[in-house]
């Protein structure tokens, strides 16, 4: 089992090394599996673990050995903190990569989609409330990105006062 | 005019059609990307505001309070975590609540396998984060066909 990053980043040099690449990836899931560099920093309580904090690294490494779990469960702390701490320490090494870098805007994108979705569909659900019809019966076409025309429509309804 | 080309091509980029020249030039394309994500993050900031600002007069949601900490809309996890579980028994009121509870539904989710942190979305470590991203396979970064590289 691996016990901590720089087991895991040792690894994949070593596999690199020997040509071994293919063969770890087929295999790490295991190892990875209950590994406690994912445990829960004890001390300062919202503080990021290790592996976290080092995520901009160890997706370079998971790309290097095709691993897609692992790959993934960087990609979602980077998503999440799109430009945030986790870039601070290796700020240009995601951009150099060309592939990452697109995908990581491109997910960005996604969730801002999806964000977006729930905060037209509070609106929505609030004009209801106060309105007390059911708007939906007045809108079929479906809305997006160009829905902030349709919540001023949605204001200049209401009874001002 | 470069600048403006690509502002425009970025508003569009949800339209197939207008993008299936610009995805053949890997460094225009991952430009576009790049700005795509731009415009949404200003869009989505005009709409938080709105939201807040609606609020004051109009809205019955309690936890309103946890998205009005911040003004940076990709913080709120703690919010829509609250607010699932604030709409859950509404299904059967209205459609808009219905699809409030479905938009709401994957936001909350934590997609990771290895973290052992006990925490989702809104706790803990990650309070202020979403976790729900969930890329497909076949969009990762090399060819899964292969098998010997």
């Amino acid at each position: 089992m691996i016990e901590d990053l720089s087991e895991l980043l040792t690894i994949v040099l070593q596999a690199d090394y020997y040509f071994a690449l293919p063969t770890l990836s087929g295999t790490f899931s295991g190892v990875l599996l209950g590994s406690p560099m994912f445990k829960r920093d004890p001390l300062p309580d919202d503080e990021h673990n290790e592996f976290v904090e080092n995520a901009s690294k160890i997706i370079l490494a998971a790309k290097k050995f095709r691993h897609a779990v692992l790959f993934r469960e960087c990609f979602i702390h980077l998503v999440a903190n799109f430009h945030g701490s986790l870039y601070a320490e290796n700020p240009t090494a995601l951009q150099d990569d060309k592939d990452v870098w697109l995908l990581l805007n491109q997910r960005v994108s996604h969730l801002r989609k999806m964000i977006l979705e729930a905060q037209h569909e509070i609106l929505m659900a609030s004009i209801q409330d106060y309105l007390q019809t059911d708007l939906y019966t007045l809108v079929t076409e479906e809305y997006f990105f160009g829905n902030v025309s349709f919540i001023l429509w949605g204001i200049g309804t209401m009874p001002s006062g | 005019m470069f600048r403006s080309y690509c502002g425009e091509l970025a508003r569009c980029r949800v339209d197939e059609a207008a993008t299936s020249k610009p995805r053949e030039d890997a460094a225009l394309w991952r430009l576009l990307s790049e700005g795509h994500a731009d415009l949404s993050w200003k869009i989505l900031l005009a709409n938080k505001a709105l939201l807040i600002s609606w609020h004051d007069q109009y809205f019955r949601i309690e936890q309103i309070r946890l998205v009005a900490e911040s003004w940076h809309p990709e913080k709120d996890a703690r919010f829509y975590q609250a607010l699932r579980l604030q709409v859950r028994g509404d299904y059967h009121v209205s459609k808009a609540r219905r699809k409030l509870l479905s938009a709401l539904d994957d936001l909350p989710e934590s997609k990771l396998v290895f973290d052992q942190t006990g925490c989702s979305a809104g706790e803990g470590p990650y309070k202020d984060y979403f976790l729900c991203e969930n890329m497909p396979d076949e969009k990762m970064p090399w060819d899964s066909e292969e098998t010997d590289w």
